[in-house]
């Protein structure tokens, strides 16, 4: 299944290295990672070594090559959020899960990661589950959130 | 031209239809910004208040004016009233608004903000609130007022107007003299002028030419970029087919960050509008002129802002910035001539073709001209967007617009986020001006001051800067890779009071190493912030290393 959509998803782009960049954020997008079967896929269509795709998928930090959890909590790395005390909202969350910020709960629930600034920074310090944004967040609203999320 | 006389006339009758409708126009900021203070659940409340209470009332949505901190804000215009603004209006504020404003004739006093013209009724003025004091719009005049997914506002309100003008009157070679005449400096940070860029471009040999936008605007805290790209993305695509006709180039490429979703989905929209309406695309306006943008997206990379590892992410390579020699001008994009402006560079194209060069020179300093569009955020009350004449001084932006720290006092600012250095509030009587902030050892950079506390640690504010930076090494140089580690791990054990005061000249020595060697401009910044911080707050490192606590969180 996930090889028929990843050949459609590959014929729309045009056969040009300059493709590889759209095709991995596509796929991650589709996927949620780029597996390594998707790598060898897209090295052959784009003519490239494996090497030479996977040399780019591990540069860029939004492109996973694990598969993450169900939801993905994102902790912005910014200054604004940094000066309003991200970190102890970051603590919070690893506590509430058991789990450290750029790995996944071992039931597969959660993963948590850090993400570039978007620019909001009024309502920092701010996260993100999956595309939902929390601004302004307490350590103390963790627990709240992640009920919020585990229903 | 024929072409652009018509498409004024149909787009002023949109806009007529819209702004001259005759009922009650309720509008909605609804930038990432305001949504992400809920506007699109106020907005929600809004439109199922209207068929609740079957209010004659339009409902639209525009872009950010500037004041985040009021977000969610709402503008009400009754027919033949003032356009009035709301603060803070989230959606179970929505039902009681509407009711005092449209049912019983009140004013909301505890949520209205202000009348953007003022029409005897005694609200105050929007526009002279503190915020707007001292500030010249030009980048950010449409912002918030327009519907930015609308290209008839634009055009109905001056847009593209400078294009049909560069393309039936004047000559490339004019089209750059005007841009020289500025002497407008590129504003993503590293304040190249852009009338020379063109010109080398033009004048370099090879085919074809690129345009890029950059509009990855990495440095975090930093959103000024955002802020125009969702308010008014056509101002910028008009720059960009201005910069292309000059050039002589006939592809372009907006690559914008991965962290901009609702930016980019504007853009795409303006840009299917340009086309459809015969603005991109071939033969532009009736003219020979042919031209055409497409967006690529990043994949959360800072160093992807640097211009020649921006190119390499668009060629499909990873994002490593690489030696400028040649440079970009010559041999950029597929190793042709490139000329890569920032977004606010672009957007100020046409109000430099518009109204000449000279008159743009007449603003500003003596080096840098014109204006510049700042985010504020941090420990500052008025978080949001401003626009204000070079030479403004630093403390008129942070104190006055920003209205200072909420808690405390302001210590400093980060300008352009963490590679920008800090500045101390004592040099607040700063002018703002790219040459006068180098000299202190920061950067007016790409337009973001992030507010700092008196209880904020300057030793750990440069720790976090250098760990950021650590994190974003593309890791090509090892001065960067090992440098930036270094410089963090260096402070860290300084704020735990393991130095000694022989500490500080070494790590004068390690910030000079990075700056000096290393590739790119991110490990050369990389130490601004541990350099300017040794600078203007040394007695906190001294304390940090004799008294072995911290002025700034008394431990």
């Amino acid at each position: 299944m996930e090889k028929i959509e990843l050949k459609a998803l590959l014929s729309e782009s045009p056969v040009h290295r300059g493709s590889l960049l759209p095709i991995l954020r596509e796929v991650n997008e589709a996927f949620g990672y780029v597996s390594e079967e998707a790598v060898d896929e897209i090295a052959e269509y784009l003519n490239l070594t494996a090497n030479q795709v996977f040399g780019v998928l591990s540069f860029y930090s939004e492109l996973r090559t694990r598969p993450p959890g169900e939801k993905t909590i994102k902790f912005c790395v910014g200054p604004a959020c940094y000066l309003k005390g991200i970190d102890k909202i970051e603590r919070a969350f690893e506590e509430n899960l058991g789990t450290r910020v750029g790995e996944t709960t071992a039931d597969g629930r959660f993963t948590l990661e850090p993400t570039h600034c978007n620019g909001t920074c009024a309502q920092s310090p701010m996260i993100y589950v999956d595309d939902t944004i929390y601004g302004q967040v307490k350590a103390e609203d963790a627990r709240k959130i992640l009920e919020e999320w585990q229903k | 031209m024929k072409a652009f006389e018509d498409l004024q006339a149909r787009a002023k009758v949109t806009w007529e239809a819209v702004s001259k409708t005759g009922k009650t126009r309720i509008i909605m900021g609804a930038a990432t910004c305001g949504r992400a203070a809920g506007a699109l659940k106020t907005l929600e409340a809004v439109r199922a208040e209207v068929a609740r209470q079957g209010l004659e009332a339009q409902v639209e949505t525009t872009g950010c004016i500037g004041l985040c901190y009021e977000e969610p804000l709402v503008d009400i215009i009754k027919p033949g009233g003032p356009r009035v603004s709301y603060g803070r209006v989230t959606a179970d504020k929505v039902p009681g608004l509407l009711e005092e404003v449209l049912v019983t004739g009140g004013q909301a006093q505890e949520m209205v903000l202000g009348a953007h013209t003022s029409d005897g009724t005694g609200l105050p003025s929007f526009f002279d609130q503190p915020f707007f004091l001292g500030q010249e719009r030009r980048l950010m005049a449409r912002c918030g007022l327009i519907d930015p997914n609308n290209l008839a506002h634009y055009i109905a309100n001056g847009g593209y107007a400078t294009l049909d003008k560069a393309l039936s009157s004047m000559n490339p070679d004019e089209v750059i003299a005007e841009v020289k005449t500025s002497c407008i400096r590129g504003r993503g940070g590293a304040a190249y002028p852009t009338g020379q860029k063109w010109e080398q471009c033009r004048a370099a040999r090879g085919s074809p030419k690129y345009i890029i936008c950059n509009a990855d605007e990495g440095d975090p805290g930093v959103f000024a970029d955002r802020t125009v790209l969702e308010g008014d993305p056509h101002a910028v695509i008009e720059g960009m087919i201005i910069a292309s006709y000059a050039v002589g180039s006939d592809t372009g490429f907006i690559y914008i960050r991965a962290e901009y979703p609702l930016a980019t989905e504007i853009l795409l929209q303006a840009l299917q509008q340009a086309r459809e309406q015969g603005l991109l695309g071939k033969n532009i306006l009736g003219s020979d002129h042919s031209f055409d943008i497409e967006i690529r997206q990043g994949a959360g990379s800072y160093v992807a802002g640097e211009s020649s590892a921006q190119m390499s992410s668009i060629e499909g390579l990873r994002a490593m910035p690489r030696l400028k020699r040649p440079r970009s001008v010559e041999k950029g994009l597929w190793g042709n001539p490139t000329s890569m402006n920032n977004v606010e560079t672009f957007a100020n194209i046409p109000h430099i073709v518009k109204n000449g060069g000279a008159w743009y020179a007449s603003m500003g300093t003596e080096r840098s001209k014109g204006t510049k569009v700042f985010s504020l955020s941090g420990h500052i009350v008025r978080t949001g967007v401003v626009e204000v004449p070079f030479g403004t001084p630093l403390g008129k932006v942070i104190l006055e617009m920003g209205g200072g720290a909420p808690h405390g006092w302001v210590k400093g600012v980060l300008p352009g986020g963490p590679a920008g250095g800090v500045i101390s509030a004592e040099l607040f009587d700063s002018p703002i001006d790219i040459d006068g902030f180098d000299k202190l050892g920061a950067m007016v950079g790409s337009g973001g001051f992030t507010a700092f506390d008196d209880r904020t640690c300057i030793l750990e504010l440069a720790r976090y800067c250098a760990a950021f930076m650590a994190d974003e090494s593309c890791d090509r140089c090892s001065t960067c890779r090992a440098g930036s580690q270094r410089l963090r791990d260096y402070l860290s054990c300084l704020d735990e009071g393991k130095g000694t005061l022989q500490d500080l000249p070494k790590l004068k020595g390690l910030c000079d190493v990075l700056k000096n060697n290393s590739h790119c401009g991110l490990g050369q910044t990389a130490p601004n912030a541990a350099m300017t911080g040794l600078k203007f707050f040394r007695q906190e490192f001294e304390d940090h290393i004799t008294k072995k606590l911290c002025p700034a969180r008394n431990t």
